[in-house]
Formats: structure tokens, sequence, C-alpha cells
């Protein structure tokens, strides 16, 4: 079930009164909370939860045989990882294989229907940051009630933030679910959240991203230049609203998740915009993907080589297409450039208008369903034809203010939120049931998907 | 028991880096859970209050039946209550102030393809159909409307289905005029989730930009079956009264209608006798919707279906389809059968394209079509379409892709 939906409403609504009855009790707050989150996952499609399940007692019983020996042997984490990746592989690439061998061989392939498990990449990625952090020592094997929990737990379960095991695991490891929650931050969070998607993202991809992709040969230079900045701000708004309602809903159940974004679109270099983008997958990309190739300890040219690599996989990650790779190369390369050079030295502003301009290149190669209409986004930007008469000032005034946003100093924003923080939670309750009244109002009809759901 | 707590952020829960150095997105203020979990319940039921119209539509969108029904009460309860507490005004409001296509929502239950749910279907007398030569019939268009078949469609384009058919003028043989680049094509490509690709593909690759003005048109979970969903005759009768109407309908829709209808207060079970001839009818309603001059329907038949049960059913909506659109010259109903089945003829996820080469034509769910298929489809289609204004194409008879 989606987030911004009443289905969603009525689950949380029980799932908040059997935590608030059980949170005193581990031994019962943790089996209730699983149900829950097999409930959630399987209104998407019960079958999905099997895979589920099985990728829960897979890497409960790896952590067991890896923790078991004191060498930690390297084969045992080795096999974990690979069936892991495998099966993210066999869902995520299955048909784009199948297509290809077909067309090389000539031959029909398996006419196999695939669904897509949501959240599969993400439910994956942490199975395989259990595995290492107990052969890295970080981490002692747990049961399999906690595992599932560490795997399963709802909040995060289809897009995120990826939580490492090392960040959850003490949080279920006590005897009960801490007494006090940050309700402020949560609604905060919520709020925050639900708007970025509903309104922000629905109608950027609505009329304004949409309608460009699908015939960007068809469009206005003003279209294709609003379309440009328009997915830039979209893709965020989808992406960080969506984690933002995760860890909202988290806090209010008594959980810290880390954070997920910070402002990606306020930084001067593309290295300082992976700190901000997607962080918690910047640092599983860095710690069980750049550091096991070698990181920057082979000297300079292996240090490239492994920074290229490492974002030409987690364009990869996205999806078996060569526009995600393209795009995955486009931040490599930029990347492996700022290292070179030891950091662009010019004006800030300077930096930041390139570092921007560079993330809105790569998503134009992102977000084009083809090459060639990548092209002709490119093309159209330089050469379209049409006037300026007919500018879009809601996408234009949502482009600006999302930007503002993240550009100008946030105490205000800090200010806000801890006089707010210290509202009476029936208060607090109030002032968001009104924003939540406001968002639905301002939403253009019907909701999107996530963007992050089908990775 | 009000209990507010101030917490350092380095206090007792360990884990993340954010808590190394204050975060100004954060905030310190913690509450008793218990009251948290009272402002939770406060907020979902204060929110429920409050967006009740919407609770209503979530309803009203289910599918027909005992438990739309149960919630359908509950949510106007609700609404009600709303009402009567005053806490329905603020939303009333709002939604006054923004206006998204509110022409899309008719939420009143007994309101079934608008007006037209109260007219009896005629059989609308058709034109002389366009020559088979194409080019033949195509005479140098003057800019005036041969209206088809009501007399002052300028004002009403929607027929008056109540009228004795013979009581009609006999219409005038409609004329189809030369695309120019001055004067393009109108096409309107629209319908349900099924096509978007297909439209996307005509859009972008295949109709000449210099000579075509596209309009695409997709309403996701649409069909015929659900006006109180979406209102296809209704949004239609204002497309087509634009003051530059489509020339080209490309219209594709059945996909979602397999779940019953409701006539009335009636339940019409899906594919019972009287289902079919309900659906007949709103086939029927929509086809006469784009009785206009000058425009040509084109409606898209659903192709086969993975599934026993739909396939079925697709096959009893794809002989209405054909069995309306025989009876209007304005429309032509495009079969995709031999495009998605294989060398048995039966359905199949991978088939030959018609290059022979084989593809992936058709997505998991057995339903919709992937965008390899939609190109075969929008190839058919714009044969089609460049069969009735030969000038559309550089290449008159012969798609771009071809």
């Amino acid at each position: 079930m989606l987030f911004p939906t009443f289905t969603f409403g009525v689950f949380f609504l029980f799932v908040a009164l059997g935590h608030a009855v059980v949170r005193r009790s581990m031994a019962v707050w943790k089996p209730f909370m699983l149900v829950a989150s097999f409930v959630f996952y399987g209104w998407f499609d019960w079958r999905l939860t099997a895979l589920l399940a099985g990728s829960i007692v897979f890497n409960w019983a790896l952590g067991i045989a890896i923790d078991a020996n004191p060498n930690r042997p390297r084969d045992v984490v080795g096999i974990g990882v690979g069936v892991n990746l495998a099966v993210l592989a066999f869902f995520k690439y299955f048909l784009f294989f199948t297509e290809s061998v077909t067309s090389l061989v000539g031959t029909r392939g398996p006419a196999i229907a695939i669904l897509l498990p949501i959240g599969i990449s993400f439910f994956t990625f942490q199975g395989i940051s259990y595995l290492v952090d107990i052969h890295r020592q970080k981490l002692h094997h747990h049961n399999l009630l906690d595992v599932a929990l560490y795997i399963s737990f709802f909040p995060q379960l289809v897009a995120g933030p990826i939580v490492r095991a090392t960040e959850f695991l003490p949080q279920i490891e006590r005897r009960s679910i801490r007494s006090t929650v940050a309700s402020g931050e949560a609604a905060w969070m919520i709020g925050q959240g639900l708007f970025k998607k509903v309104v922000v993202a629905n109608y950027l991809a609505q009329y304004v991203v949409d309608p460009v992709y699908d015939a960007p040969n068809r469009a206005s230079q003003l279209e294709l230049i609003t379309a440009f900045y328009a997915y830039a701000i979209q893709i965020y708004a989808d992406f960080s609203g969506y984690t933002d309602i995760a860890i909202g809903i988290a806090l209010l159940l008594g959980f810290d998740f880390p954070k997920n974004f910070d402002a990606p679109y306020r930084s001067l270099s593309i290295t300082e915009f992976w700190r901000r983008w997607h962080m918690t997958l910047s640092r599983w990309l860095r710690d069980y993907l750049y550091i096991p190739l070698g990181g920057n300890r082979g000297g300079k040219l292996l240090t490239y080589r492994n920074l290229f690599l490492t974002m030409l996989l987690g364009g990869l990650w996205h999806g078996a297409q060569w526009n995600f790779v393209v795009w995955g190369a486009i931040h490599g390369g930029w990347l492996m450039l700022e290292r070179l050079v030891g950091g662009f030295k010019f004006h800030p502003v300077l930096r930041w208008l390139t570092t921007f301009h560079v993330v809105g290149v790569a998503w134009v190669l992102f977000r084009a369903p083809t090459f060639e209409h990548a092209a002709d986004v490119f093309r159209g930007l330089v050469t379209a034809e049409g006037g300026f008469s007919e500018v879009n000032w809601v996408a234009w005034g949502m482009i600006v203010a999302a930007l503002l946003v993240q550009i100008v100093p946030r105490t205000q924003a800090r200010t806000l939120l801890d006089r707010f923080a210290r509202w009476d939670p029936l208060v607090q309750a109030t002032a968001l049931a009104g924003w939540i009244l406001l968002i639905t109002s301002l939403s253009p009809p019907g909701i999107q998907p996530f963007i992050y759901f089908q990775f | 028991m009000k209990t507010l707590l101030r917490e350092p952020k380095h206090g007792s829960e360990p884990p993340t880096a954010r808590r190394a150095a204050p975060d100004p997105q954060t905030s310190t203020y913690r509450f008793d859970a218990f009251r948290t979990f009272l402002g939770t319940t406060f907020f979902l039921v204060l929110t429920t209050f409050l967006t009740s119209a919407n609770l209503v539509g979530i309803a009203e969108r289910m599918e027909f039946g005992p438990e739309r029904d149960r919630w359908l009460n509950a949510a106007l309860v609700i609404d009600e209550a709303s009402h009567t507490l005053y806490l329905d005004r603020p939303g009333d409001w709002l939604r006054a102030v923004v206006d998204y296509d509110n022409d899309v929502d008719v939420p009143d239950d007994n309101v079934i393809l608008g007006d037209l749910a109260l007219t009896e279907i005629v059989a609308v007398p058709a034109p002389d159909p366009v020559s088979d030569e194409g080019s033949a019939a195509i005479a140098e268009h003057d800019g005036d409307r041969t209206d088809l078949p009501s007399a002052e469609p300028e004002s009403d384009p929607v027929p008056d289905l109540e009228a004795e058919p013979e009581a009609e003028p006999e219409p005038e043989i409609p004329v189809l005029r030369d695309v120019s680049e001055e004067d393009p094509l109108r096409i309107w490509l629209g319908g349900d989730s099924l096509g978007q690709f297909m439209a996307a593909h005509i859009a972008y690759r295949i109709a000449p930009p210099d000579r075509t003005a596209i309009d695409i048109d997709y309403r996701i979970s649409t069909g015929l079956a659900r006006p109180d969903y979406f209102d296809w005759p209704a949004h239609m009768s204002t497309v087509i009264s634009d003051q530059e109407p489509p020339e080209a309908i490309v219209y594709m829709v059945g996909g979602n209608d397999d779940q019953a209808m409701r006539l009335q207060s009636t339940r019409l079970e899906v594919a019972t006798p009287e289902w079919l001839e309900e659906y007949r009818r709103r086939v029927g309603v929509m086809m006469d919707v784009t009785a206009y001059a000058d425009t040509r329907l084109i409606w898209v038949l659903l192709p086969p279906m993975a599934e026993e049960r739909r396939e079925n059913i697709s096959n009893q909506i794809n002989e209405i389809i054909t069995s309306q659109a025989s009876q209007r010259s304005w429309v032509s109903a495009i079969d995709l059968d031999d495009l998605f089945v294989n060398d048995q003829g039966a359905y199949d996820q991978f088939v030959d394209d018609p290059q022979g080469e084989q593809q992936l034509a058709r997505q998991a769910d057995g339903v919709h079509i992937t965008e390899a298929g939609s190109r075969w489809v929008a190839d058919r289609l714009w044969d089609e379409i460049v069969n009735l204004w030969p000038s559309v194409s550089d290449d008159p008879g012969l798609s771009l892709n071809e």
C-alpha cells in the first residue's frame, strides 16, 4: 500500500494502536510489528511475501554460519552476497537478458511472466549489509525474529532509506520500545514529505515532465527548458518526499532512521552532491562496493577506476538500461575529474551552477525512455522553436521555491520546527490535519507511482 | 498526564552519525508515547472528517458490490457528520479555488454517462462511407463544418438521440480535407492505460510534427463501466466542442471494464445479457458523441488477454464495438488480434513482429502492451489515419516505420 492513501491511514491507525498497547514488551512487540510489516508488503501482492520470507531466512542462516567461524570465512559471506545479488539480478534483469539472448540467437526465449517484487533492491541491500557487517565483526548474528524485523520493517521496506543492521538492531535489543517520541519532528517530516510528493512531484510530472518526454520533438524550447528543471525538482520531491514520510512514521514508532537527503541542490560539486543525495545508498555503495574494490588504497589510477565503476554499477542498479549506465558514467566521470583537478576553484556561484547543470544533464538521460528522446531534448533545448509567451508560472514557482528552500540558510526553518515541536501532540495533530487538507486540495487528481518503487 | 522531555541528542540511543553534530532539521523535543498515540489517532480522525469528500470518492470508485456499499455507507455517514460539524467547509472552499479538471469528476451515483444515460440509443443514419480510393473523396476544405447528424452542432455537438431517425435530414457526405503545414491534422489520442505507449509512439516517431497537432489524453483505470469514476462520453463532449475539435480520434478502452455496472439503482453483473446490452448502449453513446463533421473515430479493439476470463469478456466487448462501429460510417474498429497471437493463434507474451522477429509484446500482467508491441499498434493506426488523410504522410499508404 502507498503511504499517501486512505488504506495506509487505516492500516497505520491499527498499527499505532497495537504499538501503544504492546510496546512495553519486546517479546510481543516484535511479532506484532513483523505481522504488520508483512501485511503492508503483501498488500501489493501477497505472493511477494514468500520472496521476502525467503530472503529473511537465508540471510539469518548465513549470518549464523559466518558468525560461527571465528575466522569469518570469505567464501561463506561471498556465497551470501552472491545469492542475494543473483536473486536481485534474476528479478530485475531477467527480461533484459531474455530479450538480448533472443535477439542474438534468434530463438524463442522462455516466456515467463516475471513480476518485479517491489522494494527488492532495498531489502536485498539490507540483507547484504547484515552479512557483511557480521563478517567485518561489527555485529554478531541475531535471532530469526530480529533479522526478520530488520529486513521487513514496513516504514523503510519498499523505498528506503537503506538502514544498516548496526543502526537498526540496537534499537530492538532494548527491553522495550522507548517511552518518548519526537512527535513534532515526526509530524514535520510526514507533512513535508506529503507536500513534496502529492503536490510538487505529482504536478510537475503530470503537467510538465511527462508530456514533454513523451514526444520531445513536439515541445517548444520553453517547454523543454521548463521540463529540464522540473524533472530535477520532481525526482527530488518524489524520492525525498517518500523517505521523509518513512522517517516520520519510524519516529512515531520510536525509531531513528538515518537521513537520506540533505538539500542536495545546494551542492557546489558532484562529490558534495553525493554526500547529500540518497545518502544511504551512497554510503552503502561506498562501504560495500567502493571499499571492497580497493577504495583509494591502490594509487590514483585505481582510485579513479573504483570511483567510476562504483557509479557505473550504481547506475545499473536502477535498471538494465543503457541510459542508467550513461547516467552513472556521467557522475563517475565528473567525480574523477573533480578528484583529478583537486576540486574546481572558481566562484561559488559558478560552481553551484555547474554542479546543478551537470546533475540536470544526467537527469535527462535518466528520465528519457531512449537515447533518441534524450538527444531530442538536448537538441531542442538549444534549437527548438516556439515562443516564450505561455509560461507555466505554477511550475516555475515550484522550481524556484524548491531551489530557494535548499539554498537559503535553514535557521528560520529550524526555529519554526523547534517551536512546532514544543506544541502538545494534539495541537501538532490538528496542524498536520489542516496541512493534509491543504495538500489534498492542491494536489492534481490521481497519485503518480513513486519513481523509486520501480528500482 | 503531559510529559515533555528534553533529551540530549547523544543520549540513550546509539546509532546514527547525525547525533555527532546538531542537525538543523531535527528537533529534540519528545513526548510520552501514549500521548503521541492519542495525537496520532486524533490526527487520523480529524483528517478523515476534513477530507470526507475524498473518502466518499474513494468508496465510490470501488468495484460495485456489497463491500463497496458498506464502505460507501460508512463514508457517507462520516461526510454527513463532517457537514453537520462544518468540517467539510474548508475543503469545499479550497477545492473551489483550486480547479483541476473538474469536468472529469462525476460523483453523483445516479449520473451514468451524464445526461446521455437517460436517452435511448437510436441508430444514427450513416453517411455514405468515404470512397475506397481515399484521395478521390478528398476535396479542398472550405473551413465550414458539415455536421453529422445534428443540424446545429456548434451549439450542441452531441446528437439528439431521442429524435426519430427518419426525421433526420440525410447527412451530407463528409469531405476530408488536405493536410498542410499551415493547417495540420488535429489528432486526439486517448483512452485507458493500454494505449499510452502507442500514443507516445505515434506522437514521437510516426506522425510528422509539421503536419499533425497531437493531443494525448489518457486516463488510467478508466473505461465505460464506471462513469462514476470517469465519464468518457461527458469528457469527450467537452473535447469535441473545443473551438478546434480533433479530426482523428483514436480511442482505446475496455481493459478495465470486466466488472459489474450500475444502471440507476440496478446492479448488472459482468457479462450477463443485461450487462452486455448496457455496455452496447454505452459504446454507442460514446461513438455518437464523436459524430461531428470531418471527425473520424478510430476505436482500437482489445488485444488477446492471458487470462481466460478476461479473454472471454474482451471478446464480447470487441464484438459489441465492432457491431456498433458497423452502424456508423465515421467509426472504424481496428482489430489487433493478429498482432498478438502466436503460431497457434493463442495469446503469448512473446510473439513475432511483422518482420518475423520475436519480441516481448505483452507485459507480465497479461493485459498491457509493451513498448515493442505498442509500435505495431501505432503503425496500424497510422496506416488507418493515412488512409483517411493521405496528405498527412510523405508516403501515403505506408507508415513511416515501414
